[in-house]
């Protein structure tokens, strides 16, 4: 297993997604072996950053609402990561932004912090409180020390998921037109993302539009597929496809437009490729 | 919630004194390693969703010395006492069912914290932050930083430059950030007792 297909598993486990046999298997195994505690602790701890930083999809932020809300020990994690991150947002000085903080060194790493996390306290200023607010919007003196003494209440407005991200500014969404790749002609599609960016935008102008419906492959550099989106429609000689920016890291990416005929068979049309870069903070 | 008690047998020290000479011939290590099972009982039983997992533990912990009595072989004190945890906790499950009890869904809960709390607890974490060493604070920063693209390259970047492995990359930075909520942890509770003396 790689070191993601694990901490996939382990992701699984704290949602409580993973099946029955499974579980079984890794708490077996964290039981006796003290490093796979400590993975399983680690990833959990970067399981509550994706959840205070509002990367968590809509289901697995309800699951892990309904799996680490009602833990005491869990709350207070959830709150030390909202402060860690909040620690941040205040605000450092430029100087530390450029490294030239030299008193205090350690605002430096605060700063890193500061510019990648800003999408996420853009959330927290807005909507974090619901930890530190009752549904009605005012500030409760309900303690969190013990599970026990939790005063549990129907809630009758649950927040809504913050996923996907809201569109706060022009560069929220990037867009790219792709066209197809001509023999001997230098292609240059780059698309340069923001730290805001939340969605990507892609035109895909086709030569052959045999069918009215496509699929558009993504593949990385290593040629392995890393998204594919179905049933897109032809519209005006092109297919629009819309996904969240976090879905492709930077690299070189091809999209290969595929359709099924009437039988199921599946041909591949076009080629086109793009490069993403990540704008430097 | 409480424990679902076997009978009205407790832990006894003799009982007690067993489990730590199974778990150590070395008392301190024992001792050790008893916190350490107990931790991960109570984890066992916040992953599975249950309320008061302490409690829970203790049980389970209690059963396990109650086997020992009884002269049950116990090859792996740690691998037995989770096959003793999932069958308790598959008991609570169905008293959960016969009383609509024990295991809570967190989705119908608002869970409010006081303001004093948070307030006190964002002190604790600045403080506590500047008291982690130059290169702790370095290692969480270089590995917290960015969006999650950067974070991916980042994390790869640093597996590379200190020649681990991803996981145990992500376990360092763990027990950095385990002994910076273990004094956050600390600190809050200092302030707490402090105000609750009216100093």
């Amino acid at each position: 297993m790689t070191p993601d297909e694990s901490a996939q598993q382990l992701t699984a486990y704290l949602l409580g997604r993973l099946a029955e046999d499974e579980a079984e298997l890794l708490e077996d195994r964290y039981f006796v072996d003290p490093a796979a505690y400590a993975e399983l602790q680690a990833v959990e701890d970067e399981l509550i950053d994706a959840y205070v930083r509002g990367e968590l999809p809509g289901a697995e932020r309800a699951q892990f609402e309904r799996l680490f809300l009602p833990s005491a020990a869990r709350r207070n994690r959830i709150g030390m990561a909202r402060h860690l991150n909040r620690l941040v947002q205040r605000g450092l000085p430029r100087s530390a932004l450029t490294g030239h903080a030299r008193q205090r060194p350690w605002r430096q790493g605060l700063a890193l912090i500061a510019a990648g996390c800003a999408l996420g306290i853009l959330y927290w200023a807005t909507g974090s409180s619901e930890v530190a607010r009752d549904s009605r919007g005012s500030p409760t003196t309900s303690a969190a020390a013990s599970d026990q003494r939790l005063a549990p209440q129907v809630s009758p407005n649950l927040e809504p998921s913050r996923w996907p991200p809201p569109l706060t500014g022009p560069e929220s969404v990037a867009g790219l037109t792709l066209r197809p790749l001509l023999r001997g002609v230098a292609q240059s599609n780059r698309l340069v993302v923001y730290p805001s960016t939340a969605r990507i935008h892609l035109e895909i102008e086709l030569e052959i539009k045999k069918y009215k419906k496509y699929d558009a492959v993504f593949r990385n550099a290593d040629d392995q597929v890393v998204w594919r989106a179905r049933d897109l429609q032809v519209v005006n000689d092109a297919l629009a496809c819309d996904l969240e920016a976090q879905r492709l890291p930077p690299g070189a990416y091809t999209v290969t437009t595929v359709a099924r005929d009437a039988a199921g068979a599946e041909h591949s049309e076009g080629e086109f490729s793009f490069e993403l870069r990540r704008a430097e903070p | 919630m409480n424990a679902i008690r076997k009978g009205n047998w407790d832990l006894t020290q003799p009982a007690f004194e067993r489990l730590l000479l199974k778990l150590d011939s070395d008392r301190r290590r024992a001792g050790q390693k008893y916190e350490s099972l107990r931790n991960k009982l109570t984890y066992f039983f916040t992953c599975r969703g249950v309320l008061a997992p302490e409690d829970h533990a203790d049980e389970v912990l209690d059963r396990l010395g109650r086997k020992l009595e009884e002269g049950v072989e116990v090859e792996n004190v740690a691998a037995y006492s989770a096959s003793i945890a999932r069958r308790y906790w598959k008991e609570l499950l169905r008293k959960q069912a016969r009383e609509k009890s024990c295991l809570v869904d967190g989705a119908l809960l608002l869970v409010a914290e006081s303001r004093d709390l948070v307030e006190r607890r964002a002190g604790c974490v600045e403080g506590c932050w500047e008291k982690l060493s130059d290169h702790s604070r370095r290692m969480m920063s270089r590995y917290c930083a960015g969006d999650w693209w950067a974070r991916v390259a980042s994390r790869r970047e640093m597996s590379k430059a200190l020649g681990v492995s991803p996981t145990a990359l992500r376990i360092r930075v763990h027990r950095i950030r385990t002994s910076l909520e273990k004094c956050v942890l600390k600190c809050v509770d200092t302030k707490q007792s402090k105000k609750g003396s009216g100093q």
